[in-house]
């Protein structure tokens, strides 16, 4: 059993005044850098992003439901009063970024790199992060309520009124004496 | 350059098809599993498979290889001179050679096995299990863990931060990401990572909600 490829491209240099304008007339962006752009109350949802990188950008109040991100780079992104719903996210990168009242509610989150995340009064309920890791995470008010938490790694991670209720804690892996049972 | 990424259950192991628009060929990072996904992904791309890259002996990382030169005949590149029975091209220390178009370097990373190498294709390093997301390779001993920290530091850290890491396992990271939230290859203890966060973010942590 395998698990479905994505692409990464080397990325196209396209102004960012111009990026703007695709977001509002397309639905799929491939190999995009969005680095550093605030997203500032976008409802971007349903929208595909395949290999875009959005290292160290903005998202307030911007909502990005059921979208799909493959391959995608969210390092050092700031997400504050965002929804991400039902969304798929695969095999991307949120290191060092910051979640502040957000939300990732019901979604896909496999093979994502969470390292360093600083989360507060946000919320992964109901989603499966099989494969992701959360090493040296900083995890305040946030929630792993019902989630499928298979293979996903939890080391040197900070927790504080963190809840993982009817979550399968058993088959995630944390560091010595981290384990919340 | 494309870079599929290709997942196998069986040991848990990412595997790449790495393919050249301009020249219509392509190179696979470790076969952990060749099966019919990524025969279409290949074929469906009309991509002509030159070369075969292992990032060391291990059978989570080669086990489609067989497989693999059944259907295609690319030249096997490793540090391993036999793999299975098949005779590979040699790569020893550090260098660069030339496949599918691409100017691919290769780095010596013993420690997690022997026979560890990492690959850099433009800038995207492939590291097999010396690194992964904010681990290091697992080694056998104090002296192995030695000399792979050696070479990532050496080797990987003096690379720029949005260089992009394909791990043989886990999410992908970068050279960034791995400076600051990879404990063992930091060595260090809390109060330095604490400090190390503070530097992350440029933001203003006012509006942050634990009020820092």
């Amino acid at each position: 059993m395998t698990y479905s490829g994505v692409m990464f491209s080397t990325l196209q240099d396209i102004p960012k005044s111009r990026l703007y304008e695709m977001l509002a007339e397309q639905s799929v962006f491939h190999s995009l850098d969005f680095s550093g752009i605030e997203f500032r109350k976008l409802d971007l949802s349903g929208k595909s992003f395949i290999a875009c990188r959005f290292s160290r950008s903005l998202f307030t109040e911007t909502k990005l439901d059921k979208c799909r991100f493959r391959m995608c780079f969210f390092d050092f992104a700031r997400f504050t009063k965002c929804t991400l719903t039902c969304t798929d996210i695969q095999f991307s990168s949120f290191a060092g970024a910051h979640l502040n009242d957000s939300t990732f509610e019901n979604s896909d989150l496999l093979h994502d790199n969470f390292n360093g995340l600083l989360s507060g009064n946000s919320s992964f309920n109901d989603s499966d992060l099989y494969n992701s890791r959360f090493v040296m995470a900083t995890l305040k008010d946030t929630s792993f309520q019902n989630c499928n938490l298979k293979k996903t790694m939890f080391f040197q991670t900070s927790r504080d009124k963190v809840s993982f209720k009817s979550s399968n804690t058993r088959e995630a892996i944390f560091g010595k004496g981290e384990n919340p049972e | 350059m494309k870079v599929y990424f290709h997942y196998s259950i069986e040991g848990f192991s990412n595997g790449y098809l790495v393919g050249n628009e301009k020249t219509g060929e392509a190179l696979i990072v470790d076969p952990g599993m060749m099966d019919r996904e990524l025969l279409a992904h290949i074929e469906n791309n009309r991509f002509k498979i030159d070369a075969v890259l292992i990032t060391h002996n291990h059978e989570s990382h080669i086990r489609g290889l067989q497989t693999l030169l059944r259907v295609y005949k690319p030249r096997v590149y490793a540090a391993d001179a036999e793999l299975k029975g098949i005779k590979t091209t040699i790569l020893q220390g550090d260098g660069t050679f030339a496949a599918s178009g691409f100017a691919v370097r290769y780095f010596a990373t013993p420690g997690h096995s022997p026979d560890s190498l990492m690959y850099q294709i433009e800038n995207v390093v492939f590291t097999g299990d010396a690194i992964s997301a904010g681990r290091i390779g697992g080694t056998n001993n104090a002296y192995g863990k030695r000399n792979l920290l050696t070479h990532l530091r050496n080797k990987l850290l003096t690379q720029a931060d949005d260089i992009i890491l394909m791990p043989g396992h886990g999410p992908p990271s970068t050279v960034g990401a791995e400076r600051l939230f990879n404990s063992e290859l930091m060595q260090s203890g809390a109060d330095e990572t604490d400090q190390r966060r503070d530097m992350v973010n440029p933001f203003d942590h006012e509006a942050l909600y634990w009020g820092q």
